[in-house]
């Protein structure tokens, strides 16, 4: 459910990484603050344990302003992917905006990938998300790994479904941007049609998307502290 | 979890959390003497625009902002040099992303904990619930292994009984057709007898008339002595002979040959029939009496309803020890049902014992005597008709055993 504080001419929209334990939720998020400019993102907060799995969620919110001069706040979350955290996971997941799902293109991570998938429809339902109109881009990671599921397998695979599939190996970088840029593609068309972005705050889908794609003009970050 | 509680879960993973939340009151202490010390007079002034640490009163010609238009924090206001401002506010946002991840780590822990702890309740009351039905499963089977039991029971005797029927009734059966044959010539010459005795007599008359002068042969009142006696003889005779007969058709009757066939009687006739077939057996000092007032005739199984009254009848002749006595069997229509009361005046049964007589294998007498089913098998076998048995009983006025069967109305009226 998008927030929009008329106020401080603010929208605030939850994006949700999901998926299966280890398949590199969190390595999406860190690859992200690393891409996006540092005028465009705040700190990341992770909640994890000791050897790096995550207890909580991890949390970097990024943004823009538009040319009206509207924040546009995206606060992108990762769940905890270990089967027992299921109730922390609902709690990330509500009014959720916008989802990816990280796959681990492993072959033997087959099974988990599909039960996480389930794990994701149900919560979905649960928290009161109507699946099948959410948007959601599926991401096969660890593409760099040996002993993965091929391309075509997992086309074919997927290609009866009507969400979009991308390959990333988020250790190195390759294909988060893309999967983060097919995510706002789609928030895009559902808040637009809500909030009128293109109409009255003049921002289209490609400024909405590309803005984080490339160095805008207009950067939130602390630069320029004094007032 | 309940919706509410994943709404608060969902609430504190999205909570944005101001600058005045994050300290609390020693930590606001020591960040304003740490501050004071490195900006002289100053004002920290959250977003939300509460004061959340100053000192003195700083001229606020220096405004430095904290966090970024994406996450703002707040101001700070002082007097001191822009480098100074600058690398305190870092200091601060430092502390404060501490904070904030400390707090949001604290209210997840408490909601996850309570969410847990939910599920754990939940649970534990399906477990309880699921524990609670297989109590009552194990109850229920208990129940009908209980049942079951006694059904296998009263099946085997059944099966004891009717096996002891069969075998009476087939002797009966023999013995019936054996003794009807010679009875059956028996009589037949013992009607010819008549007749000849009747012939001699008349011969005799004739043949007196010529040799005797008086109209009397000398021996011939002697002769017909003896002939008068002879047809009193042969009549007696009938007598016993019928006897002899009704005694097999009893027989017959009581063991019934065709055991277990449904039939509407008259339960007046089957009374006197069990009554005519202990009667020989009865001991010189009981006396069998009957008081039969007319009643609906019954459908049911004559043989089966003969043998629960030859067994109570029977008992009861046996609690008439030593003294005379007397065993009334009694019928008459009480509401909808034949009430039948066989009373005896004889020993009674003790109170103690007296809960236990309808048990299948109790009995008072010596081993080998009695099996101990009689009263069970009586029991049964008025059940099985749909009726009902009790037996009241004191030492003075001996017992009565009280049988009711319900009148069909179908029957009634046939």
């Amino acid at each position: 459910m998008p927030d929009f504080d008329d106020k401080a001419n603010r929208l605030t929209l939850k994006l949700v990484y999901y998926g299966p334990a280890l398949s590199g939720k969190t390595t999406n998020l860190i690859r992200l603050h690393d891409q996006i400019p540092p005028s465009l993102r705040g700190d990341m907060m992770t909640l994890d344990t000791h050897n790096d799995r995550t207890l909580f969620f991890d949390l970097l919110p990024v943004g823009f302003l538009t040319d009206t001069g509207m924040l546009i706040k995206l606060k992108l979350f990762t769940v905890p992917g270990q089967v027992q955290h299921d109730s922390t996971r609902k709690a990330v997941l509500s009014r959720a905006d916008g989802v990816v799902f990280v796959a681990d293109s492993q072959r033997s991570q087959q099974t988990n990938n599909a039960e996480a998938f389930e794990n994701l429809a149900e919560n979905a339902t649960k928290v009161g998300l109507r699946f099948e109109s959410l948007p959601l881009v599926v991401q096969f990671n660890k593409r760099d790994l040996k002993d993965v599921v091929s391309r075509d397998e997992v086309m074919q695979r997927w290609r009866t479904t009507h969400w979009p599939v991308h390959f990333a190996s988020a250790l190195s970088g390759p294909g988060v941007m893309d999967t983060f840029g097919e995510l706002l593609r789609y928030v895009y068309g559902a808040c637009d049609s809500e909030f009128h972005l293109a109409r009255q705050h003049r921002l289209s889908q490609e400024a909405f998307v590309g803005s984080f794609l490339k160095a805008p003009g207009t950067g939130v970050s602390s630069e320029g502290r004094n007032l | 979890m309940t919706n509410s509680a994943t709404e608060q879960f969902a609430r504190a993973v999205e909570r944005e959390w101001r600058l005045e939340d994050l300290f609390d009151g020693m930590e606001r202490a020591r960040l304003t003497e740490l501050l004071a010390r490195q900006l002289g007079p100053f004002r920290l002034v959250s977003a939300s625009g509460t004061v959340v640490a100053s000192r003195g009163h700083p001229r606020g010609e220096l405004r430095t902002a904290l966090g970024s238009v994406l996450e703002p924090i707040g101001v700070i206001e002082s007097d001191t040099t822009e480098h100074a401002a600058v690398c305190v506010a870092e200091h601060i946002e430092l502390l404060a992303h501490a904070a904030k991840r400390y707090r949001t780590a604290a209210d997840l822990h408490l909601c996850s904990i309570t969410a847990s702890y939910e599920e754990l309740q939940k649970k534990h009351a399906l477990l309880e619930q699921s524990e609670a039905e297989l109590r009552e499963l194990s109850r229920e089977l208990e129940d009908r292994v209980d049942r079951q039991v006694k059904m296998i029971e009263a099946a085997h005797r059944q099966l004891y009984q009717s096996e002891k029927l069969a075998s009476v009734g087939q002797l009966a059966a023999g013995l019936a057709h054996e003794i009807n044959n010679p009875i059956g010539f028996v009589r037949s010459n013992r009607s010819m007898a008549q007749e000849y005795v009747g012939e001699l007599q008349t011969q005799l008359e004739k043949t007196a008339e010529p040799t005797d002068p008086d109209g009397c042969h000398p021996e011939a009142p002697e002769c017909r002595h003896i002939l008068d006696d002879f047809s009193e003889l042969l009549c007696e005779s009938i007598q016993g002979i019928e006897r002899v007969a009704r005694i097999v058709r009893d027989l017959k009757d009581f063991s019934g040959i065709d055991r277990g066939e449904f039939d509407t009687i008259d339960i007046s006739q089957l009374i006197d029939s069990v009554r005519n077939v202990i009667s020989p057996t009865t001991p010189g000092h009981v006396h069998l009496a009957t008081n039969l007032r007319p009643v609906p005739r019954l459908h049911c199984r004559p043989s089966h309803l003969a043998q629960a009254l030859h067994n109570i009848v029977r008992n009861a002749i046996q609690a008439i020890s030593t003294e005379t006595g007397t065993v009334t069997i009694e019928t008459r229509t009480e509401q909808n049902t034949v009430r039948i009361d066989i009373h005896d005046d004889g020993c009674g049964i003790l109170p103690q014992i007296r809960g236990r007589v309808f048990e299948p294998f109790f009995t008072t007498r010596e081993v080998g005597t009695g099996t101990g089913l009689g009263l069970t098998v009586a029991r049964d076998i008025v059940v099985a008709h749909g009726g009902t048995i009790e037996i009241s009983s004191n030492s003075k006025n001996g017992s009565t055993v009280t049988i009711r069967l319900p009148i069909d109305e179908a029957a009634g009226r046939e």
